[in-house]
């Protein structure tokens, strides 16, 4: 096992009484494309900072190549952070504003030039290399901000929502040059986000976050496939979260599971969920397949279709369960067609797991 | 609609008219005239008081007048930017308790900070006690040039950072940690981002504490003594004390084309600077 070029130890940062972060502990190997996910306000800048230095940490460590760098300052830990907010050099040309870093570290002439070139060309924004930041668009302006920090070739970058300001079409293009780029040069990419579809998309482990701690971590598909929690299943893709009342062994890895007198299902789970206190299950609605009154069997759900939205390659349809309570939300099940009336709901795919409260 | 906006100048064009504009044209002819005792504003029509400006007497007197001036602007910026950035980078509360503390001295007459100056660091002041307890044999630090600088410095020094301030509130925090990011230490930081995007409010404050040195009365006339005379001071003479007004208002006239020389040149070269 090679040593984590970033390793986080009981990370841990206060305002005044108020833990934002922590304790935050995780590592990214050498080329390695680590997300950092969670809703607005989780904290996740305040940690990218914590790493780049602007932000001291209250408890634990930081440590870069095996070393502490917890109480070092921030323009010598030469990590490379791309700012939420750009924080382009106003007063410098586009070209100028990338050639900054080079400048600092005395590089020549010459090579200035061709790195702030090759950088530019990189980010597609050579036509614009002598514009000042105000005279460009916003998605512009990040691409600059990529740029700036890339042209160091540190072996860390740090990005807070890199892509955010871009239109949907840019956003998938600069996803993935942004991939092959760490890929190609073999960098360490702790990227920001919250749009669970990037996350997915671009990383080689995700860390899900929640009020400042680590929910849970791991790649897409684990993250995908096996959430630990009500709120990863929810917050990562979409999910059915049902409240389990009694759990029992059916043998071979199976558990009968009642949900209420009503309504009984067989799941397949490696471990007994009732140990690790799983009381919670979440199905994907693309792994239920909908059936008419025709199809009930020993192992479905019944209830009743109570609408339908048509999405162009796929009909969510809402059922509502058999003795579900009258404010619990309805039970979306992916089809290709709409149904009404009666309906039963099978377990067809693999996404149906126990999860924790 | 913007001639009706325009007209709102119109008052402030007539005072000038009246307070200034009219009483430099006096200036102007009362300095084309001849000293003489029986009309203050002179009699005839001569160069001689221009000419005299530039010779030695009077022309050492402009030179160390701008000289003094152009050290107080550049202590007082020196001075001035740590406190600006401190302001700015505070909390609501303590940016209104800096902001104060900065003005205070702006609320005191000049004459009374220079008599505080005066008992400070004259005959028998605390500041000479410790030097001689010290073993340093001195009467006064005052009629000294280091002391009018100092004077000249704690009376424009507000002016500079009340300059300051604006100009750095629009540098965004982030922008210094993106500098830091890329490797430079604080020291870059200032130079290579914060002092070009305070470049317009480091001219405005520098000219005005320039302008209020170059023309200081007070400060020179009490914490200078004999060892140090400047334009203002030897305007005040000529009127008073040898009653040559022309000699006066042709000084006058000069000091004011050269100000306004400066400040041209110094507006020039920082629109350069901020054009990068
Ligand atoms: N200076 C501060 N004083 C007190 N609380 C702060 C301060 N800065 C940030 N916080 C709090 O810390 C928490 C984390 O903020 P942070 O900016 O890291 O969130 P985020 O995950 O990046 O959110 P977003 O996705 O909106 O950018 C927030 O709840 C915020 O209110
Ligand atoms: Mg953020």
């Amino acid at each position: 096992m090679t040593r984590p070029i970033l390793n986080l130890v009981d990370v841990t940062r206060d305002y005044g009484n108020a833990t934002v972060i922590g304790p935050v502990s995780f590592s990214a190997e050498q080329g390695e494309f680590i997300s950092l996910l969670g809703p607005s306000g989780c904290g996740k800048s305040t940690l990218l900072r914590c790493i780049a230095g602007f932000e001291p940490v209250n408890g634990g460590r930081i440590e870069l190549n095996g070393k502490d760098v917890s109480r070092e300052a921030p323009h010598r830990r030469r990590v490379g952070l791309v700012f939420q907010s750009f924080a382009l050099f106003p007063h410098l040309t586009v070209a100028r504003n990338v050639a900054f870093g080079l400048r600092l570290r005395r590089t020549g002439k010459e090579e200035t030039a061709r790195r702030v070139g090759e950088t530019l060309e990189l980010v597609g924004l050579s036509h614009l290399a002598d514009r000042y930041p105000a005279q460009l668009s916003g998605g512009q302006q990040q691409r600059v901000a990529i740029a700036r920090a890339l042209v160091l070739r540190p072996e860390i970058m740090l990005l807070d929502e890199p892509l955010s300001s871009l239109d949907a079409k840019l956003r998938l293009h600069m996803r993935r040059e942004l991939r092959a780029m760490q890929q190609d040069l073999n960098m360490t990419f702790v990227h920001v986000t919250h749009d669970q579809d990037e996350a997915l998309a671009m990383s080689d482990k995700i860390v899900v976050l929640s009020e400042g701690r680590i929910e849970q971590m791991g790649s897409p598909r684990e993250i995908y496939d096996r959430p630990d929690t009500r709120f990863i299943a929810d917050f990562i893709g979409s999910s059915n979260l049902l409240e389990i009342s009694e759990i029992e062994p059916a043998g071979d890895g199976m558990w009968s599971v009642r949900l209420n007198e009503d309504q009984r299902i067989v799941i397949a789970a490696d471990a007994d969920p009732r140990q690790s206190g799983r009381h919670w299950l979440s199905i994907r609605p693309e792994s239920l397949s909908i059936g008419g009154e025709d199809t009930v069997s020993g192992s479905c759900l019944t209830g009743t279709a109570i609408g339908h939205s048509y999405g162009g390659d796929r009909t969510e349809i809402f059922v509502r369960l058999d003795g579900a309570q009258s404010d619990a939300p309805p039970i979306v099940a992916h089809a290709d067609r709409s149904f009404d009336g009666r309906v039963a709901l099978t377990i067809t795919g693999p996404g149906a797991t126990f999860v924790r409260a | 609609m913007r001639a009706r906006t325009g007209l709102l100048f119109v008052p402030y064009l007539l005072l000038l008219l009246a307070f200034l504009v009219v009483p430099i044209a006096g200036l102007v002819e009362i300095s084309a005239r001849n000293q003489s005792v029986t009309s203050i504003g002179g009699v005839g029509l001569t160069m001689a008081n221009y000419q005299r400006v530039f010779e030695g007497f009077y022309l050492d007197i402009i030179f160390d007048t701008v000289r003094l001036a152009a050290i107080a602007t550049l202590i007082g910026a020196t001075l001035a930017y740590p406190l600006a950035y401190v302001i700015v980078r505070s909390q609501p509360l303590a940016r209104t308790v800096l902001t104060c503390l900065v003005m205070v001295p702006l609320m005191t007459s000049v004459v009374v900070k220079v008599f505080g100056w005066f008992i400070l660091l004259g005959r028998g002041g605390p500041a000479v006690r410790m030097l001689q307890k010290l073993g340093i044999e001195v009467q006064t630090l005052l009629n000294t040039e280091p002391s009018v600088v100092v004077g000249l410095v704690e009376f424009a020094l507000p002016f500079m950072v009340f300059s300051l301030v604006p100009a750095l509130d629009r540098i965004s925090p982030a922008v210094e940690e993106a500098a830091a990011n890329l490797g430079a230490t604080p020291f870059q930081t200032f130079r290579l981002v914060i002092l070009p995007l305070s470049a317009s409010g480091l001219t405005s404050g520098a000219l005005l504490c320039f302008g209020i040195s170059s023309s200081a009365y007070v400060v020179p006339a009490i914490m200078g003594g004999h060892a140090v005379r400047m334009i203002a001071q030897q305007i005040y003479d000529d009127v008073l004390v040898a009653f040559d007004w022309p000699a006066a208002a042709a000084f006058s006239i000069a000091l004011l084309v050269l100000l306004s020389v400066l400040i041209f040149a110094a507006l020039r070269a920082s629109r350069r600077a901020t054009d990068v």
